[in-house]
Parts: C-alpha cells; sequence; structure tokens
C-alpha cells in the first residue's frame, strides 16, 4: 500500500458512520437497505458511504439475484499499521502516484460523465484530455476526417479545434484527408 | 403566508445547524456537509421570499405566485442532475440533489400549507 493510499483509508475510516457499516460487515455480509435499517441511516446515505468504503479499498460489492451483497476485504483490514509504518517510500512510484492524482484531477474538472466540459486553456492540461480523446481511435485504423469529426464530436461538439490540436500534439496524424492514430513514444 | 413561512425558513435552518453541529461532534463530517447543504437550500427559498415579499409589498397573492414560480425553476436543475447522475450511477452526485429535491418537497408541504391556513 502506497502512502497515499494508507492517508487515503484512514480518512475514510475516521468516520463514525462508516466505522458504524464496517462494524455491521464484520458480522456478515449485507445490502444497503438492511444496513440502512441497522444504523438508522438513509438508503442513500447508506450507498454514499459504500461508495466511500469501496474507493479506499475496504470494502466490495456482488450482485446477487436480488441485492448488491457488500462485503469487507479483510486482507486490507488485516495489515497491521506497523506494517504500514515499515514500507519504504518508492520515488518513482510517489512520482507515478502523484502524476495520476494531477490527471484524475484534471479529467475530474473537465469532463462529466464522458463529456468534455470545455477545453483546458492551459497546454499540459489539454494534453491530458486528448489523450483521453485518442483512446478512442485504434492504432492500426485509417480514418477519414468525418469519422475523425464524429469520434470527437462524441466528446465536444468544437471538434474541429480538438481534431487541429491533436494533430499538433502528435497524437494523430494525417495525410491528405486520412488519419491514423500514432504510437505513444 | 409570510411571517409564518419566515418563521418555518427559520425554524428548519436553526434545526439543520443544530443537527450539523451535533454530527459533527459525532465525527460524522459528510453527514454534517450534508445538514449544511440543506440549510443553504432552505436559506435560496428564504432569500427568495423576501424577495418576492419587496417586489410584491402589499400583494399576498403575487408574491406567493413569485414564490411558487421560483420554487420550481430553481430545482428544474437539481431534477436534471439528479436524473443524469442516476444514468451514471454518480453515488455522490445522486445522494446530493436527492437532499436539495427533499427539502423542496418539504418547502412544497409546508409553506403552502401555511398560506392556505391563513386564508
Amino acid at each position: 500500500m502506497t502512502e497515499n493510499e494508507a492517508i487515503a483509508l484512514f480518512k475514510c475510516l475516521s468516520d463514525k458512520s462508516r466505522l458504524y457499516i464496517l462494524k455491521a460487515l464484520v458480522v456478515e455480509d449485507m445490502y444497503v437497505e438492511r444496513l440502512a435499517e441497522r444504523l438508522d441511516l438513509s438508503a442513500s446515505t447508506v450507498s454514499f458511504h459504500l461508495k466511500k468504503l469501496t474507493e479506499a479499498g475496504l470494502v466490495t460489492s456482488a450482485r446477487t439475484q436480488y441485492y448488491t451483497m457488500y462485503s469487507l476485504k479483510r486482507d486490507v483490514l488485516e495489515t497491521s499499521i506497523l506494517d504500514l509504518l515499515k514500507e519504504k517510500p518508492d520515488e518513482a512510484a510517489q512520482q507515478e502516484e502523484r502524476e495520476a492524482k494531477y490527471r484524475k484531477k484534471v479529467l475530474d474538472a473537465f469532463f462529466q460523465y464522458g463529456k468534455l466540459k470545455s477545453i483546458p486553456a492551459q497546454r499540459k492540461k489539454e494534453r491530458i484530455i486528448l489523450e483521453v480523446i485518442a483512446q478512442s481511435f485504434a492504432f492500426e485504423k485509417r480514418y477519414t476526417e468525418r469519422e475523425v469529426n464524429l469520434i470527437i464530436a462524441d466528446f465536444y461538439d468544437d471538434f474541429c479545434t480538438l481534431r487541429r490540436d491533436m494533430i499538433s500534439e502528435g497524437l494523430l496524424a494525417r495525410e491528405g484527408s486520412v488519419y491514423w492514430r500514432v504510437e505513444e513514444r | 403566508m409570510e411571517k409564518q413561512a419566515q418563521d418555518f425558513f427559520d425554524r428548519r435552518i436553526a434545526d439543520c445547524v443544530k443537527e450539523q453541529k451535533r454530527l459533527q461532534q459525532e465525527e460524522r463530517r459528510d453527514e454534517a456537509d450534508f445538514e449544511k447543504i440543506k440549510a443553504n437550500v432552505y436559506d435560496i427559498f428564504r432569500t427568495v421570499l423576501s424577495a418576492a415579499e419587496r417586489k410584491y409589498d402589499g400583494d399576498g397573492s403575487r408574491a406567493r405566485e413569485f414564490f411558487a414560480e421560483r420554487l420550481d425553476q430553481i430545482p428544474a436543475a437539481w431534477d436534471a442532475a439528479l436524473k443524469k447522475a442516476s444514468a451514471h450511477g454518480d453515488v455522490r452526485a445522486i445522494h446530493i440533489e436527492s437532499i436539495k429535491l427533499a427539502v423542496v418537497k418539504d418547502i412544497r408541504e409546508n409553506i403552502f400549507q401555511t398560506g392556505e391556513e391563513k386564508r
């Protein structure tokens, strides 16, 4: 577990309702309504907390015939605090984590439900969103300009600007009216 | 309606603030934040009511009409956000938009009842 993951885990645990949810799940796996009844919380509040617990890696869920059942991820909870403290920081991993965190922040700010809200003014941020859009293009395929526009338009109405920027960022290449995705260096 | 309605908002906001403090003390910070959201929504409509009163000074029925229109208009965006969040399984947004709409429901049920009683 990285330091940031450990911090996220402790932050998640520092909430009485979430602690009570975990206490209930120690006894048995449960579904949202049952937890809500037991803890005297609304079902949507319980869902909210379960989402956070899932993101922190403390809880997992599985669909059954009628309900989604939640259970503890016991392997994570069995990690001792001392083990976490003994872990040596991995510089490369930390750097990678910082980059991933920054990337996520940019994507959260500029995308909502898979649609781009606006084109970032900063080049570094725009590069990140263009990389995401580029993932919709297959490497081996050749695209017409119309096909390129349609793919980009799924993300944002101003497909012309994004198409041009993808070319200038080296994510797409063009010859005449044929486009293709460029392998990342 | 106006005095009773203002009292209704004041009471609800005071209840939310009290509950928010209790939850904070219990280390239930997210739920405390949800109470703050509720208080903010009550406060928005308390402000709308004050604006209606100022705009239609002495004309209670027009003020009420103005307020009722805003009570439909303002939550329309929250309703749309809830639908969008539900379609994408965005649990946090679903919860927050539901809280806001529940407050609107509470206002609708109580504020007009207060008005009816007065008439």
